[in-house]
């Protein structure tokens, strides 16, 4: 029968310690990463709203509701902000320094693009492009709530 | 000299050296080219000075496939034909619609537009333009009232701007007459249908090339007669034509010139989709003066439409087309109310800001009876079309559209059943169209909604029709009483009626003038193109006879 060594004073004191390092880093990072998240959330709001403030509220919501219930298309739904600010070459910082007439002035070229390159969507016979189309469903899921769409 | 058919005693023969069937802007041209010469011309036409309904009958007949305008009110039986309820736009053919199209079966022409330009300079003065370089910006800006005209800055690769010109329209009757009149050499008879060609007893029965002696003509109220010509030119129209060559059976029994089954095929028009799509400007009161007002510059009023470029119809293997622009100053607000909220209603829910959208649907009470009535009745005008005041702004314009035909063996003249009044058989049109033509007319609008999107100019609507991939025409699409074909030129006698002289092939003296010979239709309006290919027979037909 083999005897189990009895711990050393010093180990236990050592496990106990590495636990509450542990569990303390642990408590941190979680906490860290909860402000990060909510930090990138608020940023992520301000930036939508940003986008979606150059837009008319009422033909916005009704073009992007349509766009929404349409059976079938390429149009990219998932992160439309990320999506339509890294069309427009703009990071947050960039974003939140533009004026929105200038905001207009980039997506009015943006919008020349999409029609040049045929990045274009049929929304009830209207012929979009892609980005203000993008930036419309952006604008219904903001006003309407997410629990809508 | 100008006689009345009427007025001449029965039953008797004519001697002429030539003879042109029909006072239309093809016969008045060829006649006019002789006035003075030593060469005795007799033109017939069917009607009188005037509008007169029994020779209007004589244009009844049938229409099957396609939707297009009666025939009886799409042609006039009147001294100057046709072109007395002509609009007047003019433009020559462009230069690849004379070219063969690998991608583009039955196209070509045994002419080149080289060979057209002389007498296309010449027409553009008959149908009494200002200009034969119809789209040389730089002369109409220079013009007095001109320096607003501007294109649009369209893809060149893609759209072009092609310029009409607006003809005053020429009434080919009332402008000529008197040129016809003081020439001795040329005798005018009205109210004389020619009935049928009549086959020269020099024709060898075992000869593949035969004669024609001349035709034998009727009037309404039936004195008949008979005029023997050297060589005869049908120039009836691009219906009537088929009609006369497939009634002479006594020089053909299949009909003059029907040897191998091709009078009346391949019968085309310019498909027409009147107010097809809406233009929404980005900017209310943007203004093209050049695709808006028809602006009188140089006496003659020109006006810009779309095309599509040369690459476009190779990269997508489409026809021609012409997309032209009519500015409105009414909203569409409330028809886009009246979407949303069937769309809401459809979801089971109300409409967001329905007030805002009863108050549009309100505002905009007339346009939408207007549609409303457009759609049940499949009209073009209703009771209820908006006036608005000419001091507002535009807020938009509504495209029509006008395609190229693909060359279609099946859409054809044959004669029918019922009969005239001289009795004999009608004509009946079974007008066709081609899978083809439905992808250019599905590229147009797409195209035009792409390159107006990209200008910046607007949004374009395109109806939920063209989202098929297979032919569905609108209800409201028809024809452009465009006549043409029928009677297609070719070198070969297998594939068509005349050849490159727009001589029957199959008879020595017999030819044909008008939109009958065209084997492929372009965009253009088809009588500038007419005049001048009347103008090259007439040439051609003067050293025969000389």
């Amino acid at each position: 029968m083999i005897k189990q060594k009895p711990l050393h004073p010093s180990n236990h004191t050592n496990k106990s310690r590495r636990n509450f390092i542990r569990t303390s880093l642990g408590l941190y990072i979680a906490l860290a990463s909860r402000k990060t998240l909510a930090i990138n959330s608020i940023s992520t709001k301000k930036n939508e709203n940003k986008l979606i403030s150059i837009l008319n509220k009422s033909s916005s919501i009704n073009i992007g509701q349509a766009i929404l219930i349409l059976p079938k298309h390429e149009l990219q739904l998932s992160n439309i902000a990320a999506t339509v600010m890294y069309s427009l070459n703009l990071s947050s910082r960039s974003l939140n320094l533009i004026t929105k007439k200038e905001l207009s002035l980039q997506l009015k070229q943006q919008t020349v693009n999409d029609f040049d390159l045929g990045n274009i969507i049929n929304v009830e016979g209207w012929i979009m492009g892609y980005t203000e189309a993008q930036l419309c469903v952006l604008a219904a899921r903001i006003f309407m709530g997410p629990e809508k769409y | 000299m100008i006689y009345d058919a009427r007025s001449l005693e029965p039953d008797q023969i004519f001697e002429t050296d030539l003879l042109i069937i029909g006072a239309g802007p093809a016969g008045i041209t060829i006649a006019q080219k002789f006035a003075g010469t030593s060469i005795r011309v007799t033109l017939l036409e069917s009607g009188g000075d005037g509008y007169n309904y029994d020779a209007q009958d004589l244009n009844r007949g049938a229409i099957t496939g396609i939707h297009a305008e009666p025939l009886d009110a799409s042609r006039l039986r009147l001294f100057g034909g046709t072109s007395n309820h002509w609009a007047g736009w003019c433009r020559p053919f462009e230069r690849e619609d004379f070219e063969v199209r690998e991608d583009w079966p039955e196209s070509g022409w045994p002419i080149s537009l080289d060979d057209l330009k002389p007498f296309y300079d010449k027409a553009t003065k008959i149908c009494q333009l200002a200009s034969k370089n119809f789209d040389d910006l730089d002369f109409w800006q220079s013009q007095p009232g001109g320096s607003h005209l501007n294109k649009l800055n369209t893809n060149n690769t893609r759209l072009l701007s092609a310029i009409f010109q607006i003809s005053p329209p020429t009434r080919f009757g009332e402008t000529y007459r008197k040129d016809l009149e003081q020439a001795k050499n040329i005798t005018v008879l009205l109210n004389a249908t020619a009935l049928e060609l009549l086959k020269s007893n020099d024709s060898s029965i075992n000869s593949s090339i035969k004669k024609i002696s001349g035709a034998l003509v009727s009037t309404l109220d039936n004195k008949q007669f008979t005029v023997n010509a050297r060589a005869t030119v049908t120039a009836v129209g691009g219906v009537e034509t088929s009609r006369l060559l497939l009634l002479s059976n006594k020089v053909h029994p299949q009909g003059a010139g029907n040897e191998y089954d091709l009078v009346g095929r391949y019968f085309m028009d310019h498909p027409w989709l009147p107010s097809i799509s809406n233009l929404r400007f980005q900017q209310a009161g943007t203004n093209w003066p050049l695709y808006f007002d028809k602006t009188k510059v140089a006496n003659t009023r020109v006006f810009g439409t779309l095309t599509p470029a040369p690459e476009l119809k190779k990269s997508k293997k489409i026809g021609g087309f012409r997309l032209w622009l009519q500015p409105t100053r009414t909203s569409t607000a409330g028809l886009d109310s009246a979407r949303t909220i069937i769309r809401s209603l459809k979801q089971g829910q109300l409409a967001d800001d329905l007030g805002d959208h009863i108050a549009n649907l309100y505002a905009d009470a007339d346009i939408i009876t207007d549609a409303a009535y457009k759609t049940l009745f499949q009209v073009r005008d209703s009771p209820f079309a908006h006036k608005s005041i000419p001091s507002d702004p535009y807020l938009g314009a509504f495209i029509d559209l006008n395609i190229e035909q693909r060359p279609n063996s099946e859409s054809r003249l044959t004669l029918d059943s019922p009969l005239d009044a001289f009795g004999q058989r009608q004509i009946k049109l079974d007008w066709r169209l081609h899978d083809t033509d439905w992808h250019t007319a599905k590229t147009a609008l797409n195209t035009v909604a792409q390159e107006f999107g990209r200008i910046n100019a607007g949004r374009v609507h395109i109806p939920s029709e063209f989202e098929s991939n297979e032919p569905n025409w609108p209800p409201l699409i028809t024809s452009s009483n465009h006549h043409m074909g029928g009677a297609r030129m070719a070198l070969d006698p297998k594939q068509g009626v005349v050849n490159s002289d727009c001589r029957v092939h199959s008879i020595e003296n017999l030819y044909v003038a008008g939109s009958a010979v065209f084997p492929t239709s372009g965009y253009a309006n088809p009588t500038l193109t007419i005049v001048a290919l009347s103008l090259k027979l007439a040439d051609h037909l003067y050293k025969v006879l000389s």
